[in-house]
């Protein structure tokens, strides 16, 4: 396997896979580190954090939310192509070798980090087989035959969600060890899982330590790239109270007033905030975004620069941004639940259910109140972690001794 | 001695009432104070868990020695001139009295002293004295109070250190072993039993995976018995932890087929 090339370009790139060692966590500011510890046991005793005082330069009542058709517009969802390339990167070596010395590849991203997505649309670029994960029955049945099939095709596969193939019951392990012992013996295999059901999975599965990648988190610069990539540069980011530049100006409005421009810290924080995980910053960039009430972005007329006719959008100031209502009494109330969801990814109620100590077994109450508080979310009849919740939820586990990921 | 003693008579006797008020309020502040801090900072804990809650319930005790600590200073301060002789002839004055009048009383207010330096007690541990069990909550002067599994309040005296064995679970960390039990008809697959019972350690959400799982298997004659060792994420879980051993257990043996035993009870006939 090989690390991916540098190219002669100073710049690196945006989308990068290193080792689990090397992954590096972005900075997090050191003003924004004791406001936040100061906000973390102040929360402890009054839930709701005190309103900043300050003169912004925009007031929220000046400004609106997005429609979902702007917010679609100026920060679409994922383009998982990009990050695809950059396994190819990473494998580039690996892939050339027709009997490598490891014939698996594992791939491990934290939740919301797209290991999934990206792992389906790498899968189908080089045409190699998808294998779905087991039913939660055929998990509990101890149902081998579901790995038999996938013995008898020698052709090369990838497993996108290895999460899915276990379940934390007494019954749910045999499965998965299974298959972590047999694949090795599968061909060119890469399996993807999540990091938290990973460093639970190191603990059911006493095999040795594979080689696995992760895609490297963002930071600063990487989320002013990447959000910078899906729009044109007739939009200025501006923050909303001190009007600092969210995202660089265009080079010719640096050019004109470089002794005087404001650079926001926003993207900063956010990085530090969302540990790096794209799919966390790019939900919380969502939620960030405003526009003037009569912005519709076809009318350059309204809201512009008056030298470049370009659109103000505007970013909403790091303490406005809504934050989920999480006391430490209702994240330790249902603890078991939320640790049992990250261990999973994602999980219906009903087996949610199953996996749950006895007194807690009906969890449907406990997750209408999770909902209600922005620390969970429902798709398609599972339920997983917010984008939002997942770094209270982690903080949280991780100070009551909960077993956590590496990310 | 007998020069030291007539010197503390002596200012004893210059001892006005401004002194003796001055005595008053210094008792009433400290005890006010030391109400506030075993008030106060048990409630502060309550707010945290894990580790954070442990060291703040182990500031309680020396806070307290502190407050009382700079008590005595001030009263000795001000009712003598804190000399050398004074200071022995009070002291002795007051081990004299102690000795004689409450020496169980002193004992453990000594034994209390000892148990802020050898801590084989904190607020926090699970331990175990002549047969009370329970988290000690307050370390008080003369007694340590502890809350039993079956929510009992025990003040067991801190002169216990000396002649019997204190038995502590979980001596300050959040590691505290838990025990299920299990006995199976004998003639079973032990290795499967063996990995199944680990297994059901495993899936139990309240496991706190970082510390080792045991599962010890002894032949008995009425079957065998296999005890699953493992640890609570917080030792204040562990009669939930070991409800949720045994009920897994119980439901993983039996839909591996597995039988499970018991002594026969045989009811007596009732008496005509």
């Amino acid at each position: 396997m090989a690390k991916p090339s540098q190219p002669d370009q100073e710049i690196p790139p945006l989308w990068q896979y290193v080792s689990i060692a090397e992954y590096q966590l972005p900075t997090t500011p050191v003003e924004h580190t004791v406001k936040q510890e100061f906000s973390s046991i102040w929360r402890q005793f009054w839930p709701k954090p005190k309103p900043a005082p300050a003169a912004p330069l925009k007031t929220k009542d000046e400004l609106r939310t997005m429609s979902t058709a702007q917010i679609e517009w100026i920060a679409p969802a994922p383009n998982w192509q990009p990050m695809a390339a950059a396994l190819d990167d990473a494998l580039v070596e690996w892939l050339d070798n027709e009997q490598p010395p490891q014939a698996r590849v594992f791939v491990i991203a934290p939740p919301h980090g797209g290991h999934s997505d990206i792992l389906t649309t790498w899968a189908k670029n080089h045409d190699w087989r998808i294998v779905s994960p087991p039913s939660p029955e055929q998990i509990l049945a101890r149902d081998l035959s579901w790995l038999d099939e996938q013995l008898r095709d020698p052709s090369p596969w990838v497993l996108p969600s290895l999460e899915r193939c276990y379940l934390r019951h007494a019954r749910g392990f045999e499965l998965v060890r299974h298959l972590l012992d047999q694949s090795s013996l599968l061909g060119h295999s890469i399996i993807g899982c999540d990091s938290w059901a990973w460093a639970f999975l190191r603990k059911v599965w006493r095999g040795p330590e594979p080689p696995a990648l992760a895609l490297q988190g963002l930071d600063q610069q990487g989320l002013a790239r990447w959000f910078q990539g899906f729009i044109t540069d007739r939009f200025v980011f501006r923050q909303a109270d001190s009007g600092a530049y969210v995202l660089p100006p265009p080079a010719d409005i640096a050019e004109d007033s470089s002794s005087s421009i404001k650079i926001s810290d926003f993207l900063r924080i956010l990085a530090a905030h969302s540990r790096g995980i794209p799919g966390i910053a790019h939900a919380i960039w969502r939620t960030s975004l405003r526009t003037t009430p009569d912005e519709t972005f076809s009318d350059t007329a309204a809201n512009e620069d008056h030298t470049n006719h370009r659109t103000t959008i505007w970013v909403a100031p790091w303490n406005q941004i809504k934050q989920p209502t999480a006391t430490a009494e209702l994240l330790r109330k249902h603890a078991f639940l939320l640790h049992t969801l990250l261990l999973h990814n994602s999980l219906t109620h009903t087996t949610l259910a199953l996996l749950l100590p006895l007194a807690a077994s009906s969890p449907e109450a406990a997750l209408a109140c999770l909902e209600e508080a922005g620390l969970v979310i429902r798709h398609a009849e599972e339920w997983r972690i917010s984008p939002a919740g997942y770094p209270i939820v982690r903080q949280f586990l991780n100070d009551d001794g909960y077993l956590i990921d590496v990310f | 001695m007998s020069d030291s003693i007539s010197e503390l008579g002596s200012h004893l006797n210059r001892l006005g009432e401004t002194a003796l008020v001055q005595i008053l309020l210094i008792i009433v502040a400290t005890w006010l104070l030391i109400a506030l801090i075993q008030r106060l900072v048990p409630s502060l804990a309550s707010h945290f868990s894990g580790h954070r809650r442990l060291r703040a319930l182990a500031l309680v005790p020396v806070l307290r020695l502190l407050v009382i600590g700079i008590a005595f200073l001030l009263i000795l301060h001000s009712i003598i001139q804190p000399t050398f002789e004074s200071l022995v002839g009070v002291l002795g004055a007051l081990g004299l009295a102690l000795g004689f009048a409450a020496k169980d009383y002193a004992s453990s207010l000594i034994a209390g002293l000892v148990v802020l330096y050898e801590l084989p007690y904190r607020p926090g541990d699970w331990i175990e004295v002549e047969g009370a069990y329970g988290e000690v909550r307050t370390i008080g002067i003369r007694t340590v109070e502890i809350v039993t599994l079956g929510d009992s309040v025990v003040h067991i005296p801190h002169m216990k250190l000396w002649d019997h064995a204190i038995s502590n679970a979980n001596d300050s960390s959040q590691h505290l072993q838990c025990q299920a039990d299990f006995y199976l008809h004998p003639h079973h697959d032990a290795d499967h039993a063996y990995q199944m019972l680990r297994d059901v350690a495993l899936s139990s959400p309240l496991l706190q995976i970082a510390q080792p799982i045991y599962v010890v298997a002894k032949e008995k004659p009425f079957g065998t018995h296999y005890q699953i060792k493992a640890y609570p994420l917080d030792p204040r879980q562990q009669l939930a932890f070991i409800t949720d051993l045994t009920i897994r257990g119980k439901m993983a043996l039996r839909a591996a087929g597995m039988v499970l035993t018991s002594i026969p009870v045989v009811a007596a006939e009732p008496m005509s």
